[in-house]
């Protein structure tokens, strides 16, 4: 464990970038668990005669049209964003692994029949069908939308488990442990999945940013739960007096900025460290 | 394998990917609470006669695996159901087409133009600081969200700085109707500026990295060291011999990321009141007009399946040494 450490922080002696990642990620960490402590202001406690101000003293990043503080708004929300998101990849992984693992370890009818499945899901537009989801399902709880885009967005890590497995399912020592004669399920399990998770880690890291990125969307459209503050809630109230208070879009953006970017840092760093080709 | 065999097997193989995606856009509508007729009628005050008339005109009334036959034969015959407001979606959808596709082509177009140049130079000069400049700005710009910007966009360019248009581009196009052919074209562009630029913005990064990439792998080659020493120009080294190798891998992944350029363009599209699928669909689901939301995904799927199918057509023609056996499909 300490050489781990150790490594990891030589990487970020290194790398500027990776530092800022590191410093961000742990801010949005801290805000997202410790949020009502931190925050300000209840997040939804309304200022009477204090809609729409500016940034200042009291409120450093204003307030929006019905006097709800912006700057409590962003603490409590990123909550709602990372849970949504880390959930989100966590149903994503339970339904790509099984299916990537069989598919390219058994091979055959089960396979044509998944692959079928796995394209026709990324033919329509992850954002697409994540709205008519959301509109046809009624989707309003949290765990609700995390299982909508879980099961949405699993297409291309079930190809890239699928096309991993089938790349090593013919090696000498997958072959010696069939040989031996260990069952299917044994050598999926001990042989295979270790020695194909550094993709799979990789894109797990990507799609947290994706997912944070198409919770946002789908809250500014309009879709999202109005009672619970998250980032793209607010994005959505800004919109409507965008030119009378540009400060309640612009500051909840930076914050989903820096946390994707932040990811996607991560994200690029393991695929080099882990040397996965993309 | 011939061309002409690989075009027939190609398009043999879109059949099953068109099954499964109607199924799976069928039956999300199935499991979703309240029949569709229901909520038709919901706002009409329909008596039951006219529900019943709707139920057997749409199949309702018949058990699942006919209602799927029924829904097939009916959008294939153009017949894609009526909207809340009474019209047929197929007229609906139809003109805004035309919206999505424009904004859409333009904005793939410059992207890939400015990311070819862009990351031919970056992966060319690996590690320099260009490189590195430009790989952080990349990396922004793929992490921007497209609808926050879009509103930057239109506070800073539209609203305080007055350059562009700040109401809806439908608005703007019936001003141009009535007047001349250049002057329709110049809103046109007026219009398409700004959710253009916000498009380039997010598409430019990821074909940025994928040609940096791929530059990169190139560059080490034999063919390059050789062109080196022979004393080849820099410029011609990098346009004429690296440049054209590492392109293969851009145009297949143009052809794997038509599902990421519709996704961005229908979230544009809505902050930025373009009349095309995007808004339609948002609209659609925020007033839960099933029929119009089955519709646009629909279309959606059938136009990424067919330029995709497109771009690995073109892509074997103009490479003959793929073949189909080796391929992923």
């Amino acid at each position: 464990m300490t050489n781990v450490a150790h490594v990891l922080w030589e990487h970020l002696k290194r790398s500027r970038l990776l530092f800022f990642a590191a410093v961000w990620m742990s801010i949005t960490m801290v805000m997202a668990s410790f949020g009502f402590l931190i925050a300000p202001y209840d997040p939804n406690r309304t200022f009477p005669g204090k809609a729409t101000v500016p940034p200042c003293l009291q409120f450093p990043f204003g307030t929006d049209y019905i006097g709800r503080d912006v700057l409590s708004q962003i603490i409590c929300g990123s909550s709602t964003s990372l849970l949504i998101a880390f959930g989100a990849v966590l149903v994503e992984l339970l339904i790509a692994l099984p299916l990537g693992l069989l598919s390219g370890y058994f091979g055959g009818r089960i396979d044509q029949v998944l692959m079928r499945i796995t394209d026709a899901i990324l033919t329509i537009p992850t954002i697409v069908l994540l709205i008519v989801a959301v509109t046809l399902l009624r989707v309003e709880s949290i765990l609700s939308i995390i299982l909508v885009m879980g099961f949405i967005n699993w297409g291309w890590l079930a190809r890239t488990t699928r096309g991993e497995t089938l790349r090593i399912r013919g090696e000498d020592y997958i072959l010696a442990t069939k040989s031996l004669g260990f069952g299917d399920l044994y050598i999926i399990g001990r042989h295979i999945l270790p020695n194909i998770i550094s993709p799979i880690i990789v894109i797990s890291t990507f799609d947290v940013a994706w997912f944070i990125l198409y919770e946002a969307t789908v809250s500014f459209i309009g879709l999202g739960n109005p009672t619970v503050p998250s980032w793209g809630r607010l994005l959505y109230i800004g919109r409507g007096f965008l030119t009378a208070g540009p400060w309640v879009s612009a500051f909840p953006g930076i914050f989903i900025l820096l946390t994707v970017l932040s990811f996607n840092i991560l994200g690029d760093f393991l695929s080099n460290l882990l040397a996965v080709k993309r | 394998m011939s061309l002409k065999r690989y075009v027939l097997v190609r398009i043999a193989l879109i059949i099953p990917i068109l099954i499964a995606v109607t199924s799976i856009i069928f039956l999300l509508l199935h499991l979703a609470p309240g029949n569709p007729v229901d909520i038709m009628l919901a706002t009409s005050k329909g008596s039951r006669d006219i529900r019943e008339v709707l139920m057997r005109r749409f199949g309702l009334d018949q058990p699942l695996h006919i209602q799927y036959f029924l829904w097939l034969y009916n959008t294939f015959t153009g017949n894609l159901g009526i909207s809340v407001n009474g019209l047929a979606v197929v007229d609906i959808i139809a003109p805004r087409i035309w919206y999505t596709l424009e904004l859409m082509l333009v904005s793939l177009v410059i992207s890939v133009i400015i990311a070819t140049l862009l990351g031919a130079l970056a992966g060319y000069k690996h590690n320099s600081l260009l490189d590195r400049a430009l790989s952080v700005l990349a990396l922004i710009g793929y992490s921007v969200p497209n609808f926050w910007l879009g509103l930057i966009f239109i506070l800073v360019f539209a609203a305080i700085l007055g350059w562009f248009p700040v109401g809806a581009f439908s608005l703007g196009i019936e001003l141009a109707r009535i007047s001349d052919l250049t002057s329709s074209l110049f809103v046109h562009l007026v219009y398409l500026a700004l959710p253009a630029a916000v498009l380039v913005i997010e598409f430019t990064p990821y074909f940025f990295r994928l040609l940096r990439a791929s530059m990169i792998d190139v560059a080490k080659e034999d063919y390059i060291v050789t062109a080196r020493s022979k004393g080849l120009k820099e410029t011609v080294i990098l346009y004429k011999h690296a440049l054209r190798n590492a392109l293969i891998p851009l145009i297949t992944a143009v052809g794997t990321s038509l599902g990421f350029v519709f996704g961005g363009s229908y979230v544009v599209e809505v902050v930025f009141a373009w009349p095309g699928l995007g808004s339609l669909l948002v609209t659609a689901a925020l007033s839960r007009d099933y029929w119009v939301v089955m519709g646009v995904s629909l279309i959606t799927a059938i136009m990424v399946i067919f330029s995709s199918m497109g771009i690995d057509i073109a892509y074997a023609y103009f490479n003959p040494k793929i073949r189909f056996g080796s391929a992923e499909y």
